[in-house]
């Protein structure tokens, strides 16, 4: 548990070291932030609610999405697959404990470092310049953390099953190309999984891929919370199994190059 | 200065040329990221198209008129970053740490051209097909005339975005000369450009929409030929009678990039390495 909390932290520093790269992340985040937003109050003028979503919902979450977009899509997505073709990753075999259980702790100690630096400033910003539909109750501003938190981890689990594709093939960047397009539709980082059609609609709302932005806004904007929430668990719980059967499968199939 | 660009008018096709000889080679995996950057085109696209479908479009503007302004964007921007991907910051500032650019500047050779011949991106081609053929579609589509003063208009919005995008990414990379350390922040001219770019102009506050028509000409580049096509007259400061402002803005613009890069050139001096 010791060695869990200090990767955690370690990874939690790692990440903090890039200031340069923090301040100029957040400028363009709000800017698309501001191109989405314009977006949605040109479709909406003159409307309510379409699709079960009104103005504001939608504009939260825009905003929801510009918080934690580097949280889920990060920067590092490419170090698993290019450590794992450099043969630096067999060093991993080598070390005590859960190697599962490690990737994941510093992972998400990077990932918290970003929810920290980076998702409130853009949320405090459009708070104030835009009407948007976040609690205000503490235990509505906890519960919307700990959403945010459990995508950000529902995340880390995305993120290492995609990089597991460095275990069979070498030439990984052809297919993380391939994904990534499906992978932003399908969670909602194009337009909310609300819009789309049955049984799109509910696949997205309900599958795995709903815990990493569907259900943080859900939580921000009080619907289904409890519902929401409990998805996000079930789907995390669902994720680390399939994690460790990858990671088992790969194990046992890999060849080291002379790396 | 002269001797230099006369050396690398003879020397730049032939960089060019050894540069995609060297995708036969791993032509598998360029043609998989090729695939992927259209597919992402092509997702977003869908995105639109759902959400313009839910809300029987936007502005005033049908699904197929808003989508001819989303293919050129991404058109243009594809074939700009064909050119000037290696200017993006984080390429370009690790050409700068690894001190790989100062044996650049000894050769008898602009190292504009060098940098951009000796590392083209070919997945780019993804992009730039992607969104022509999405432009294509939706311009047979939206019911607008199809002639060839239409296509020409296509082409120039096309042109003039790409260039843009150049000229945005030879600042980006003067001041890298400057900063050393790259920034992410020129993606949003860049590919939030684009984005801003794909849907009418009218939608943006007055300060946002100035700006990208007179100081960075990303959305006066798509919108104000596209006006033309689709018989429109747009809004106030961003109208149709700006078209023949447009090569002149993104000309200034092109200018004031290449002053950037010579100013950055004159005043660097290396990275340490």
């Amino acid at each position: 548990m010791d060695a869990t909390w200090g990767l955690f932290a370690a990874g939690f520093r790692h990440q903090t070291s890039y200031r340069f790269a923090l301040v100029s992340g957040l400028l363009t985040n709000t800017f698309f932030g501001l191109v989405r937003t314009a977006v949605f109050l040109a479709v909406y003028r003159g409307r309510g609610e379409v699709s079960g979503l009104d103005v504001a919902d939608a504009v939260t979450y825009v905003w929801i999405l510009q918080a934690i977009f580097a949280l889920l899509w990060s920067p590092w997505i490419h170090e698993l697959p290019t450590r794992i073709r450099s043969g630096e990753w067999t060093a991993e075999l080598i070390r005590p404990g859960s190697l599962l259980g490690r990737h994941l702790a510093y992972d998400a100690g990077r990932t918290a470092s970003l929810l920290v630096l980076r998702a409130p400033v853009p949320l405090a910003f459009a708070a104030v310049v835009f009407d948007l539909r976040l609690p205000t109750d503490p235990v509505g501003i906890v519960l919307l953390t700990l959403s945010l938190a459990l995508a950000g981890f529902a995340a880390c689990c995305v993120r290492f099953l995609i990089g597991s594709i460095g275990f069979w093939t070498p030439d990984f960047r052809g297919m993380f190309s391939l994904v990534f397009g499906p992978l932003y539709l399908l969670s909602g980082f194009v337009i909310p999984v609300e819009f789309f059609p049955e049984p799109m609609r509910t696949a997205a709302t309900i599958g795995p891929l709903s815990a990493l932005l569907r259900s943080p806004v859900a939580v921000a904007g009080g619907r289904d919370v409890a519902v929401a929430l409990a998805l996000q668990v079930l789907w995390i719980g669902v994720l680390v199994l399939v994690c460790q059967y990858v990671l088992d499968r790969a194990t046992r199939r890999m060849v080291v190059f002379g790396g | 200065m002269v001797d230099a660009i006369r050396s690398s008018i003879g020397i730049g096709p032939e960089l060019v040329r050894a540069t995609l000889r060297g995708f036969s080679a791993d032509w598998r995996l360029n043609l998989l990221r090729t695939g992927g950057a259209a597919l992402l085109v092509v997702t977003e696209a869908i995105g639109a198209i759902i959400l313009l479908h839910r809300f029987e479009g936007i502005g005033g503007w049908t699904t197929a008129e808003v989508l001819l302004l989303f293919g050129v964007a991404d058109a243009g921007l594809g074939l700009g970053m064909l050119v000037a991907d290696p200017l993006e910051p984080p390429t370009f500032s690790q050409l700068l740490r690894d001190g790989r650019f100062d044996q650049v500047l000894t050769r008898p050779m602009s190292p504009l051209v060098w940098v951009v011949a000796t590392d083209i991106q070919i997945r780019y081609v993804g992009r730039f097909v992607a969104g022509a053929i999405i432009a294509l579609v939706a311009l047979v589509t939206s019911g607008a005339a199809v002639t060839p003063a239409a296509v020409a208009l296509l082409v120039l919005a096309t042109v003039s975005m790409a260039l843009t995008v150049v000229a945005i990414l030879t600042i980006g990379a003067a001041i890298t000369m400057y900063t050393i350390e790259g920034t992410e922040v020129l993606n949003a001219f860049t590919y939030g450009g684009a984005t801003m770019a794909g849907w009418p102009l009218q939608i943006y506050a007055g300060a946002l929409r100035a700006v990208f028509v007179w100081a960075v000409p990303v959305g006066v580049s798509v919108y104000v030929p596209v006006l033309w096509i689709l018989g429109r007259d747009g809004p106030g400061g961003a109208g149709r009678d700006l078209l023949a402002f447009v090569p002149v803005l993104v000309l200034t613009f092109c200018v004031v990039a290449a002053g950037a890069w010579r100013a950055g050139l004159s005043r660097y001096t290396g990275a340490g390495s």
